[in-house]
């Protein structure tokens, strides 16, 4: 046994204020203020990025969505069986919004009567009654003609 | 070709939480490795490179090993990757900065994981808040490779069972019996290794070449690939074909997960002709289920460096390491070594 070094514990308590960046902060104010989700279209080739990425080119917004399509998700019974409490009717998953070249994060609401999750599932993006300015504010539910 | 940095020195521990003193382990491994190059005293050492997973576990190596005290010595901090510092003290040593470094690195295993309630982490707008931590990231990336044909969850789970037979703590008993596919083993761990302009009269270990690639936390949907990155870290490298025709006495794997790192060797071990369980590939146990942070792959750089000095039948001797950090593996190095008589 290798002789212990003296020890002392010392809490850390530390707030740090991000910044989502002049794009990131025009997406999140259009998805609180406007209930729209936009897209960026900028870089050669053209690609619409979802949220945006700022490749230090000028760009346009787009809207996109609400269609979607599911990309992956983080499967319920794996997390659990590693110990994570983790619901099968609102799972992690990779979004890619109908107009958008790239995926976001997000989660996906099924609830009781909705399909096994698929890659390819269509789904359809959903806003909060009351945003926030968060991504959080937004979710994904699959499309009507799928459950 | 890298200008001549060598490795003179390394050693490394790991143990588990709670049953060992890490801090002592992080004085030691410093010890273990400038004894190992024949470094008496530590005015020898021109400046210091630490990897851990924040500043302060960086800075806290100067004050474990015993170097706090020499004022006026540079020490930088690399809280990304193993890889990464690594590449950092090369390139101090190759611009002429030093002559030698010391890169050392620790971490514990229950700053990280399912014990860390941290909440200053990478992504605090996109991914955070859905819930992308490590674990469910992961997952996603295992599904998105499993439904593309790219991931068997059976070849998972018996490479993260045979790795965890291989890795040793420090009484030689095998440490990570309850090895998984879809997460780190943590463990408290230490490395060091020394870097050097020249040889010292020591067995060279030449580094031959270095090349990184990066992927945002969250890749695109189809660029979740392991092998892909490691490709094109490969493609990083000054002298891309420097794996062909260069003998490996081994290759180290680095990754946060079973299954992410016996991907990524797939993309080196069509070269060798070695199967993912060859006793070659991870002596060490592999980064998985040894996982202490972002300065795991440093004791794959001292298990790779000890496989090049072991005996051998061929003059020409190399060793690859492969250190895929972050989340789900996205910060990918791919650093060759090689025997200085081949050099």
């Amino acid at each position: 046994m290798l002789e212990p070094h003296a020890t002392r514990v010392v809490a850390i308590e530390a707030t740090f204020r991000h910044s989502a960046g002049k794009l990131g902060s025009r997406f999140l104010k259009a998805l609180r203020d406007e209930k729209r989700i936009l897209g960026w279209r900028s870089g050669r080739p053209e690609r619409v990025s979802v949220p945006p990425k700022d490749l230090g080119m000028d760009g346009t917004w787009v809207e996109v969505g609400p269609g979607a399509r599911l990309e992956a998700y983080a499967p319920p019974d794996w997390l659990r069986a590693v110990g994570r409490q983790a619901d099968e009717a609102d799972c992690l998953a990779l979004v890619r919004l109908e107009g958008a070249d790239t995926a976001l994060l997000a989660r996906v609401r099924r609830g009781p009567h909705a399909p096994h999750l698929s890659i390819g599932l269509r789904l359809v993006a959903r806003i909060a009654e009351r945003p926030t300015g968060a991504i959080t504010d937004l979710w994904f539910e699959p499309a009507q003609e799928e459950r | 070709m890298i200008g001549r940095v060598f490795i003179i020195g390394s050693a490394s521990r790991i143990g588990l939480p709670g049953g060992w003193s890490i801090e002592r382990a992080v004085h030691d491994v410093v010890e273990d490795a400038l004894q190992s190059a024949e470094i008496i005293s530590r005015d020898a050492i021109d400046i210091v490179v630490t990897v851990g997973s924040d500043i302060i576990d960086g800075s806290m190596i100067a004050t474990r090993s015993g170097i706090a005290g020499s004022y006026g010595r540079e020490l930088i901090t690399v809280p990304s990757s193993g890889g990464h510092a690594f590449g950092a003290a090369v390139a101090l040593i190759e611009s002429g900065s030093a002559q030698t470094v010391l890169l050392a690195g620790w971490g514990e295993g229950t700053k990280f994981g399912a014990f860390d309630g941290r909440v200053i982490q990478a992504d605090p707008f996109w991914a955070r808040p859905v819930g992308a931590d490590a674990l469910a990231l992961g997952a996603l990336q295992a599904q998105r490779l499993q439904a593309g044909g790219r991931l068997s969850i059976i070849d998972a789970k018996n490479y993260a069972d045979a790795m965890g037979s291989r890795a040793r703590g420090p009484n030689g008993a095998p440490l990570a019996s309850t090895a998984h596919w879809l997460m780190p083993n943590w463990v408290d761990g230490a490395a060091a290794i020394v870097l050097s302009a020249s040889a010292r009269g020591r067995e060279a270990i030449v580094v031959r070449d270095f090349g990184s690639s990066f992927r945002p936390y969250c890749p695109e949907p189809e660029d979740f690939d392991p092998a892909q990155w490691v490709v094109s870290a490969l493609g990083h490298m000054r002298d891309p074909s420097a794996l062909v025709g260069l003998s490996l006495a081994a290759i180290e794997a680095s990754a946060p997960t079973a299954f992410c790192e016996t991907l990524a060797l797939e993309a080196l071990l069509p070269q060798t002709g070695w199967d993912v369980l060859d006793a070659r590939v991870n002596s060490s146990g592999g980064g998985a289920v040894t996982h202490f942070g972002p300065a795991t792959a440093l004791r794959q750089l001292s298990f790779a460096a000890e496989a090049i000095r072991g005996p051998r039948s061929g003059d020409v001797a190399g060793a690859a390491v492969l250190d895929l950090a972050g989340p789900i593996g996205q910060a990918t190095t791919v650093i060759l070594l090689e025997s200085g008589s081949a050099a």
